[in-house]
């Protein structure tokens, strides 16, 4: 395996990041050191520079900080109150939240490709679904399923699942128009039937585009999961622990969190880069090692659309 | 609308008939039972039922009737009958059921709120959406485009910064909102932030793969007329960008709403739709929270449409709109 | 011989059904308005020292996140829940069926706080043009009330666009607007009141105006839950009406408060501390936790030993103060019309404590 001609130049940003990050904590946090010993509180140091590793509502929160705090978080594992069996409820909730969506985004795209009324009924109503606030309905939602025993990680992995179906949604409907006229025509000359243009011609040509909206959905399923968490009754997960440290003000917790969240959105859309690749193998060798560098690198390119 | 047509659909009459009767049906059980305090029979609940399998099913085949239609507000009417099946459903539901306001409120009830309430929602929707979501919009959505430009022009920027641009459209953006709103503040420059930073790292990695998947032979004739890189950008790369552009442009409309509302949710200064839906469903005013909902959505739909409106103006010869 | 073997069955009979009656608690959630500290020390003591075991239930005490407790006990979440008379009221009102219980807090700890240096003397006069700190979820009525007496206008009111006052929301800590962003801020007698003096602005600098004082004495933490848990024939299929493991409930749950406010520095020690994370530990000066909560637990008992409980009758909710609650947020306009009768349940707090609430003299 060749090292990514990435590495360097992104560890040279990484550097040049944390350079930076220095001088900018000290210069968000002196003024508020400076403040909370004019005000007379009880910190382990004097001057507002040394103080302004040790607030204990930094702006910026210092590594040291940040450090003891991945400490008190991530330890012990199994505890209810660390970081990774939130995580794991989270990720639980948010991939249920995909599958469902994925199966109620075939359906809105089959039926939208297949039908020009479809698409004129419902279409307008769909982009308007993800204008809905999300976390405005979901305590109703959540008090809704309730007085039918729905309770626990389900409705969060519904509203995941609410999000999350417009992307792919999008993507499948756009994937399932994508080939060619040519090719479609091709198939009619063929005599080809419905199902046959369908599972042939159009389902193939969907694929990339599938993967593209489910990397998207997967990190709206896991905003549509936190959200969930944050804003109806919860016990477990991500958001019910962002939503207790915010309460409790402990900003370098709140870091933390976010950080590892960023961690855990990162994991999931690599498990669909895992999956894609897997499943469509052909993908990776299309680059060829005819086209010149350069190209290569272009052609190869996929992004999140 | 050829006769063929016409036979296969046995003609709209039979449609319009069923809708006809359909609405009939449910709006005869809402006007019935407008003063009623307690549960509606079977009978009658499946009646609604079948007021509401009449309107789908008409609508079914009405709706065919303006699929080829270029006038975008005859086109608009399937979707005007959906909303409105959905709608006078739910309210005969919800009066057959009782449903208490306090768990969903019936439409009639949120209408007659809204149209209450609208002055102190549009004072709400101007900060949320002005202030907030459409300045964070467009700082967010420049500086994404400007990135976009510079890490396609400079191999070491793209190989130093993409990845990460990649890795970070891939975090729940929610996580960030109580640490921003800490940091800068509970006003509206905090949420600002937000959607700026949240509607920045789609627009990079969609910008950046519009510009530089530009067919190697449109870039062999550029080169061929020694065209510059100027001339290279104008003339190819950011035609080509357009699409994805647009896609970015397009996912950050609702992005920037959530985003602006999410905000309010840690913090705000007595004003903003958040800020009002936060309060009222913490007391069960929920006929001003789908009010505030209402608002919202048309707004957000009302941008979206724009931005798409542009996207076809500008982009009317990209294979999708075929 | 015989009389022996007589006495040895019956002895095994009795381990027996002690075991089983072990094994067959009845499993309750109670949902606690807020996160676990001194405010719910009864709560604690009442699981910890196996009060509630007593009385044949394995009960869960729920923190609060960030939804109403009502909004919990109704989705069906939790079965018993504490919160507010106000929020309580409302959503009674908004047709959601929630059922007073019992009374824990007799007096309100509701204050607001401002510096002295802004000049606030009288809040009624001097609240025009400023800025408040309110908490969302249903926790924003009394200073709701107190706008209204006073004549004046809020921005959390959804029909005046031009409030006299700007309600300012934000997630609970007062240092995160105070006192930069407003002139008040909402702070309970037993936290935020500690938290603001540890934040520098002790009792030399600021003012603290209790609401009871203003005539806003709306009740605070008390017990409910739903008719539909009220009614329940077969709570749990336990064998118990609803109505039995609720009278349950509220027999524990006064001797925990008892025994806790009886034994303040235990209770902290043991029962609270051990309890709470983060949310324990005050601001600034006074960021330990065991001091912190050392105060609040005095704080707390000052509210539970008031009224009724000092006449024997914990967990009593005196018919002039739920009149005088009522009264007040229908003169607001916070309550359109008088709760039903319902909406009080004596029947479980009577079985609890085998007195009479028509014998309050």
């Amino acid at each position: 395996m060749r090292i990514s001609p990435n590495l360097v130049p992104m560890l040279v940003v990484a550097l040049v990041v944390l350079a930076l990050y220095w001088p900018l904590m000290y210069l968000a946090n002196i003024p508020v050191a400076q403040r909370a010993l004019d005000t007379g509180a009880a910190l382990p140091c004097q001057t507002a520079f040394e103080c302004a590793t040790q607030l204990r509502s930094p702006v910026l929160p210092s590594p040291q900080q940040l450090w003891n705090g991945f400490g008190n978080l991530m330890f012990p594992l199994n505890s209810p109150n660390a970081i990774p069996i939130n995580a794991a409820v989270t990720a639980f909730e948010t991939v249920v939240g995909l599958l469902l969506a994925a199966v109620v985004g075939f359906f809105f795209a089959i039926g939208m490709v297949a039908s020009r009324a479809f698409e004129r009924a419902l279409l307008p109503w769909i982009v308007a679904s993800q204008t809905v606030p999300i976390i405005a309905i979901a305590p109703m939602l959540v008090v809704l399923l309730g007085q039918y025993g729905v309770q626990g990680w389900l409705p969060k992995a519904i509203i995941a699942a609410y999000i999350a179906f417009f992307p792919i949604t999008i993507g499948v409907a756009k994937g399932l128009k994508s080939p060619d006229p040519m090719a479609l025509d091709l198939m009619k000359t063929y005599n080809a039937s419905h199902w046959q243009t369908y599972l042939k011609l159009r389902f193939p040509a969907s694929v990339p585009y599938l993967f593209t909206a489910f990397k998207v959905a997967m990190t709206a399923a896991l905003i549509g999961a936190i959200v969930a968490e944050i804003s109806t009754i919860s016990f477990q997960g991500i958001g019910k622990m962002l939503a207790e440290n915010s309460r409790a003000s402990d900003v370098v917790a709140m870091w933390v969190i976010m950080l590892s969240s960023a961690v855990l959105g990162i994991l999931l859309v690599a498990l669909v880069n895992w999956l894609e690749r897997l499943l469509t193998p052909w993908r990776r060798t299309s680059g060829g090692a005819a086209i010149p560098a350069k190209q290569a690198r272009l052609s190869r390119r996929e992004g999140v659309g | 609308m050829t006769p063929a047509h016409r036979a296969v659909f046995g003609g709209y009459w039979l449609g319009w008939l069923l809708l006809g009767l359909g609405f009939g049906l449910l709006l005869w059980f809402i006007v019935a039972w407008w003063d009623q305090s307690e549960p509606a029979s079977s009978t009658q609940k499946l009646l609604i039922g079948l007021g509401f399998l009449g309107v789908v099913w008409g609508l079914a085949r009405v709706a065919q009737q303006f699929v080829d239609t270029s006038n975008p507000v005859v086109g608009f009417t399937p979707a005007a009958l959906t909303l409105l099946a959905l709608v006078v459903t739910a309210e005969a539901l919800l009066r057959a059921y009782q449903v208490p306001p306090g768990l969903i409120p019936t439409p009639s009830r949120v209408l007659s709120t809204l149209l209450e309430v609208r002055d102190v929602l549009l004072q709400d929707a101007f900060q949320t959406v002005v202030l907030e979501a459409l300045v964070g919009y467009l700082v967010g959505c420049s500086l994404g485009l400007l990135t976009a430009l510079l890490i396609s022009r400079y191999v070491f920027l793209e190989r130093g910064l993409l990845p990460y641009a990649a890795l970070f459209s891939s975090i729940p953006i929610v996580a960030l909102a109580p640490v921003l709103v800490k940091m800068i503040g509970i006003d509206w420059p905090s949420k600002a932030v937000i959607v700026a930073i949240t509607v920045f790292f789609p627009m990079v990695v969609n910008t950046f793969r519009g510009l530089t998947e530009v067919s190697p032979l449109s870039l062999d004739l550029m080169r061929s007329y020694a065209a510059g890189e100027v001339q290279q950008y104008r003339w190819l790369r950011l035609p080509n960008a357009l699409p994805f552009i647009f896609n970015a442009l397009k996912l950050g409309t609702t992005l920037a709403m959530i985003g602006a509302i999410v905000g309010e949710f840690f913090g705000a200064n007595g004003q903003g739709l958040g800020f009002r839906i936060q309060i009222e469903a913490g007391r069960f005013g929920f006929d001003i929270v789908w009010s505030a909902i209402i608002v919202a959505s048309v707004i957000g739909i009302a941008w979206y449409g724009l931005v798409a409106w542009l996207e076809r103006r500008l982009t009317g010869w990209h294979v999708s709109f075929r | 011989m015989k009389k022996w073997s007589v006495v040895w069955v019956l002895a095994v009979f009795m381990l027996v059904s002690l075991a089983s009656a072990q094994q067959n608690l009845v499993k309750v959630n109670l949902q606690l308005k807020w996160f676990p500290q001194a405010q719910f020390a009864g709560f604690f003591v009442a699981k910890e020292r196996g009060f509630f075991r007593a009385q044949g239930l394995d009960v869960t005490l729920l923190p609060a996140g960030d939804q109403s407790p009502i909004q919990v006990v109704q989705s069906g979440a939790a079965d018993f829940g504490t919160t507010w008379i106000a929020d309580l009221l409302t959503a009674r009102e908004r047709g959601i069926p929630v059922v007073h219980l019992a009374q824990i807090f007799q007096r309100s700890g509701f204050t607001l706080v401002a510096l002295k240096s802004t000049g606030i003397r009288d809040l009624c006069k001097d609240l025009k043009g400023k800025s408040v700190g309110v908490w969302p979820s249903g926790n924003e009525y009394p200073a709701v009330a107190l706008f209204r007496k006073c004549g004046l206008t809020s921005s959390l009111d959804p029909r005046v666009t031009n409030p006299d006052v700007t309600a300012v929301s934000y997630p609970f800590d007062p240092a995160l607007v105070f006192p930069d962003k407003v002139q008040l801020v909402s702070a309970m007698t037993y936290n935020e009141v500690n938290q603001i003096a540890g934040l520098g602005y002790d009792e030399t600098k600021v003012d603290v105006f209790k609401l009871a004082d203003e005539g806003i004495n709306l009740l605070e933490d008390l017990i409910f839950t739903t008719e539909r848990v009220l009614n329940e024939r077969n709570f749990k299929g336990s064998g118990l009406t609803g109505r039995q493991v609720a009278a349950r409930l509220i027999r524990a749950s006064i001797q925990g408060w008892n025994w806790a406010v009886a034994n303040q520095a235990e209770t902290v020690e043991k029962y609270v501390l051990p309890f709470c994370g983060n949310t324990c530990k005050g601001s600034g000066t006074r960021a330990d936790a065991k001091g912190h909560q050392t105060w609040q637990m005095a704080e707390v008992a000052k509210l539970y030993n008031a009224g009724a409980t000092t006449k024997g009758w914990a967990g009593f909710l005196v018919p002039a103060d739920y009149q005088a609650s009522v009264r007040l947020l229908r003169e607001q306009g916070i309550l359109t019309k008088d709760p039903p009768a319902a909406t009080v349940d004596y029947g479980p707090w009577e079985a609890a404590t085998g007195k009479r609430a028509r014998d309050w003299k």
